[in-house]
């Protein structure tokens, strides 16, 4: 089932980011246990070995956001701005919430409207360079047909 | 020159012209062989009667609402065969899937376009706009040798 195929993937892919970047900022401010975010996340919890758990989850569902927005792409009767749109606001709005609830970001509104300003330029470059390329093949097909 | 017939279930329908050297008889016969693929003809079953239509007489062959249509310049059939049946039979130097859901005959194909909003459009000599999809651009670019 390409459906199981594409959750699997995000769950694989999301845990390893998560946990990849869990023991490089554990390193990172020279702790002595694996920390999977800010120690006001783990103080919520009762014990260390359950933040990790409920991190493992959240990790694993950020990847499902972004293998599941994927299929987006592939809606063939939907233009370029179409896609690029449905696959930010697919993309923003889960990663967002579970980003929230992971505790890797500050509950601060400069914060959180700087990285979304960031969120949109991306966007906004994925678009301008898909436009491109299809501007492009247009050009270089029309070439050919002129021949 | 030797002509064979070869029946296999798993093959996809091809001819393949074997010859010693690249001259102008050899391209003749090649040319004279892509024109007859292009006379060959697929069935229509209209108002209950059979006729044959030659596949070089057909614009584009699309799906809609799951039923599979061709269309020439003049008239629309209901196909039986589905799209991928089809495209293993029709000549490759003719005919070109611009889509899941469609394919087209070049000899039709007058230009490409981008929409505003960024979808293929693909024109078609007498003006008729359809759309391609971005996952087939890659095969559309290699089939023009792009």
């Amino acid at each position: 089932m390409k459906y199981v195929r594409i959750i699997r993937f995000g769950i694989i892919t999301g845990t390893f980011i998560g946990f990849m970047s869990a023991l490089f900022f554990s390193w990172l401010y020279g702790a002595n246990n694996l920390y999977p975010s800010s120690p006001q996340f783990v103080e919520q919890f009762s014990n260390n070995l359950i933040a990790i758990t409920v991190s493992a989850v959240i990790w694993a569902l950020m990847g499902v956001v972004f293998s599941t927005a994927q299929m987006i792409f592939e809606v063939e009767s939907w233009s370029i701005t179409k896609q690029t749109v449905w696959h930010f606001i697919t993309t923003y709005t889960g990663y967002t919430i579970l980003a929230i609830l992971a505790g890797w970001f500050p509950l601060n509104f400069w914060y959180l409207l700087q990285y979304t300003l960031i969120f949109v330029v991306v966007y906004i470059i994925i678009w301008l360079i898909s436009m491109y390329v299809a501007r492009r093949n247009v050009a270089k097909l029309n070439q050919e047909l002129l021949k | 020159m030797e002509v064979h017939l070869e029946i296999d279930a798993g093959q996809k329908p091809m001819i393949i012209y074997r010859a010693s050297e690249d001259g102008q008889a050899t391209q003749e016969l090649f040319e004279d062989l892509k024109d007859l693929v292009d006379r060959q003809k697929i069935r229509i079953e209209q108002d209950g009667s059979y006729h044959y239509l030659p596949v070089q007489k057909i614009k584009r062959i699309y799906t809609e609402n799951k039923l599979v249509y061709c269309e020439t310049a003049t008239e629309r059939y209901r196909l039986k065969e589905r799209l991928y049946q089809l495209r293993a039979i029709l000549p490759e130097h003719r005919f070109l899937q611009i889509s899941n859901s469609e394919i087209i005959n070049r000899f039709y194909l007058k230009q490409f376009d981008l929409s505003k909003t960024g979808m293929y459009q693909v024109i078609f000599t007498d003006g008729q706009v359809t759309y391609a999809s971005r996952r087939y651009m890659q095969a559309i670019k290699r089939s023009f040798k792009l």
